[in-house]
């Protein structure tokens, strides 16, 4: 069957913009690797490094060897000579789509359906024997069945398998050693608790230096320094410096820095997981439809490629999940047929709405604001903690107001809109916050200002027996002060993002005005990317810094050379990137056919004066979607 | 693996013709009733859910697993083959009855029932208790009121005819 553009309705070609998959995946793939930095760049351990090391390789490793993990799993084989017919099939349609290289074809003994995965240049395409032979059978006859080869292609057409597969692995390993982490601390913990009720089980040397290395490792300031664990110490000495370490203070601690992290994060890759997979899906759809000129050859696809008779069991977890309307949007990793057919017909629908997508971003900043709450990560990030949530909102809004502006749904209250949403959660903890400690402390002064010590001792990582009174029995002044510079950094984050975001939706509105039609694709996509990444540069290094400083009343900061000699140089720098991109204009456009700069803007298509090839403006593309 | 659908010569003739025209829009009907807003894909896929019922090969509700294609789950993957299993069963006994009036099944609603439960299990679709009560009191009026065309032409009537006042009794 010859696939090819047929003509159908006008509609957005999302494939042609800034990728949502590629800004989704970039912001949880920092999110995992910089908890885990954050969380372990406070020890002064070798071995911690050596974790992180060992992070990079292992992630690195289950990446590469994910093709022979997924042999294993599904017991892939290669296909006999009577899949021959499916096999060209495959070969025809990559070299239509431009791929390098055809993915090898696997097959697995059931009925499952296509699936693809992949390394760098090892590219595979697999599906269940009975699936393979139906497919076989009907190899280049059956257009929906060349729908869904094509989906599986788009697949590796816009990097999917790298893009994913290397998410996933970092996640897989991250979600390792973050409880290898965890459980090796509290291990030791374990054990040097242990020491005390029974001091015969360790010698002295090892008690402490296993409580020594238990604390470090997780930033604890503990006090005995390193030099305590000198050889030529006595007896005494050595159980002196243990007595000055506090076990209990130590395990909240560690609980402090582990728990909560793992934990949130835990929920929020469950949740943007499942959606990445779900966005990715609907982006090769459109792909495939665009190919196909037919999107409705790919719905009827997913029924006529479904196994036959009774499908594959669904665990007791997936099953509940699905039923369980709150937690439905923890299950499926594909959007419904429903959804699929609505993108198709709109792609504009793949933009999630503001609300939604505000939701998404609150979610992601709780997340951010907790990690960033453990003991090492404020060490690093205390100088900027406005950094991840201005860079991420930035990003996500900023992508989400191009993709709505091309298909001419953007409105401009949407950005303040969207980061309003997002930054109500962290308003509401605050103000929640903020009334219960002045409840308590109304009614029971003495043990909220304990109970006030001792979180912060945990939050700062003290591990030390001394009684802290940290507050001087007036702890009233501390929490307006902590409250008023928490409730101030939101505006300035608010602002912060709504102003860049609109003035990088306003780049691209003038630059699209200005390359409608015969303009745009890769020079117009480039320029996009170039400025999403000079404002996200200039506002990390250039406008934070000096403005977190106004913000915590460092006067000494603001006044500093290397403020000046840093920050000033990177936010002019990167407001005439930005401004270079936004007036320069773009290269002439190329027929994709013939690769001639002589395309006509005929309005609603545009013609190649060389070959005569047609093609609908960009960023739009044309297909139809029909029932048969 | 191949899923024996009781009569299946009676059920692929179910998948050609009038009766295919009869099983798309009831079938639609009947979705449009109880979900809505599956009506709309489901009209993309029946074609393709008859022909797979009448080749055997029922679509089921494949595993929704990361890297591959996706599956759907639409009510039409349950609803067209028990459609064309009862409209294949009437037909049957219609074929094999001297009098077009004595075919109708005793409690037809009890019949749809099962039919749909049976259909729901071997295809994965989840049918909730009052979708399916919904559903079966839909398709055995259908049937019954097929049933009653049927056997208002009276004994001795010529099968086509007899096969052509069903259906549109059923439509």
């Amino acid at each position: 069957m010859a696939t090819g553009t047929a003509p159908g309705q006008r509609r957005l070609d999302v494939c042609a913009l800034p990728s949502l998959t590629t800004v989704e995946t970039a912001m949880i793939v920092a999110l995992v690797t910089g908890a885990l930095l954050l969380i372990n760049l406070g020890a002064p351990s070798l071995a911690l490094w050596g974790v992180l090391f060992l992070l990079v390789l292992l992630t690195l490793r289950g990446f590469l060897s994910w093709p022979e993990r997924m042999a294993r799993k599904h017991r892939l084989s290669r296909p006999g000579p009577e899949l021959a017919p499916l096999r060209q099939r495959i070969r025809e349609l990559s070299w239509e789509l431009g791929l390098p290289r055809p993915p090898v074809l696997a097959v697995s003994p059931g009925s499952e359906g296509l699936a693809t995965f992949g390394t760098f240049r090892r590219w595979y395409l697999w599906c269940g024997r009975d699936t393979a032979r139906r497919l076989a059978e009907r190899a280049g006859s059956d257009p929906a069945l060349d729908a869904a080869l094509i989906h599986e292609l788009c697949h590796f057409q816009h990097g999917d398998h790298l893009r994913v597969g290397a998410a996933r692995a970092a996640l897989r390993t991250g979600a390792l050693v973050m409880a290898w982490t965890a459980a090796f601390h509290l291990g030791l913990m374990a054990a040097a608790m242990d020491v005390f009720t029974d001091p015969d089980d360790l010698t002295p040397d090892e008690m402490v230096a296993l409580l020594y290395e238990s604390s470090t490792r997780s930033g604890l300031a503990v006090p005995p320094p390193p030099s305590g664990l000198d050889e030529r110490m006595g007896w005494d000495d050595k159980t002196a410096r243990v007595d000055e370490v506090s076990p209990r203070r130590v395990t909240l601690s560690l609980l402090f820095n582990t728990l909560p992290v793992a934990a949130v994060l835990g929920l929020l890759l469950l949740i943007s997981w499942r959606r990445l997979h779900r966005t990715r899906e609907h982006y090769a759809d459109l792909a495939a439809a665009r190919h196909l000129g037919d999107g409705g050859a790919l719905i009827r696809s997913l029924f006529s490629l479904a196994p036959p008779g009774r499908g594959p069991g669904r665990g007791w977890l997936r099953s509940l999940l699905a039923r369980t309307p709150g937690l439905a949007l923890l299950g499926p990793a594909h959007p419904s047929a429903a959804q699929r057919l609505s993108a198709l017909r709109d792609p504009r629908a793949i933009v999630a709405s503001p609300w939604r997508t505000g939701l998404w971003l609150a979610a992601f900043l709780l997340v951010v604001e907790t990690i960033l709450q453990s003991t090492s990560a404020v060490m690093v990030a205390g100088r900027s903690p406005m950094l991840a949530s201005v860079v991420a909102g930035y990003l996500l809004i900023s992508v989400h107001g191009i993709l709505r502006a091309s298909g001419g749904q953007y409105r401009r209250r949407d950005i303040p809109w969207i980061m309003g949403i997002a930054l109500v959660p962290q308003v509401l903890l605050i103000a929640v916050a903020g009334v219960y400690i002045a409840v308590t402390l109304a009614l029971a002064p003495q043990l909220t200002e304990a109970a006030l010590n001792e979180t912060v001792a945990n939050l700062s990582g003290y591990g030390g027996t001394e009684e802290l009174d940290l507050f001087e029995g007036n702890p009233t002044a501390y929490l307006v002060q902590s409250l008023v510079v928490g409730l101030l950094r939101l505006p300035a984050v608010f602002l912060l993002v709504v102003v860049a975001s609109m003035i990088t939706v306003g780049i691209y509105r003038r630059l699209i005005s200005r390359t409608a039609g015969m303009g745009g694709g890769r020079p117009v996509l480039w320029r996009v990317y170039a400025v999403l990444a000079g404002v996200a540069v200039g506002l990390a290094g250039g406008v934070l810094p000096g403005l977190t400083a106004i913000i915590q009343g460092d006067v000494d900061r603001l006044t500093s050379p290397a403020l000046w000699l840093v920050s000033v140089p990177i936010a002019l720098g990167s407001a005439i990137v930005v401004l270079l991109t936004a007036v320069l204009p773009p290269g002439a456009p190329r027929c994709p056919a013939c690769g001639e700069p002589e395309l006509a803007d005929e309005g609603d298509f545009v013609l190649c004066r060389a070959c005569g090839a047609e093609r609908p403006p960009w960023p739009w593309t044309r297909y139809s979607v029909e029932a048969a | 693996m191949n899923v024996e659908l009781p009569g299946i010569h009676l059920v692929q003739r179910m998948a050609h013709g009038a009766s295919r025209e009869v099983i798309r829009d009831l079938g639609g009907r009947m979705v449009g009733k109880v979900r809505p807003d599956e009506l709309d894909v489901s009209m993309f896929v029946i074609n393709a859910l008859i022909d797979r019922a009448a080749s055997g090969e029922p679509a089921s509700v494949g595993d929704d697993r990361e890297f591959g294609l996706g599956a759907g789950e639409l009510l039409a993957m349950a609803l067209v083959p028990a459609l064309m299993e009862l409209l294949g069963g009437l037909v049957g006994r219609l074929e094999g009855a001297e009098d077009p009036a004595s075919v109708a099944h005793p409690d037809p609603l009890d019949e749809a029932r099962r039919t749909l439960r049976d259909w729901a299990g071997r295809t994965g679709v989840r049918i909730r208790g009052r979708e399916l009560e919904r559903l079966a009191g839909e398709l055995a009026g259908s049937l019954q009121r097929g049933a009653e065309a049927a056997a208002s032409l009276g004994p001795g009537a010529p099968a086509g005819q007899v096969l052509s006042a069903l259906l549109q009794g059923v439509g």
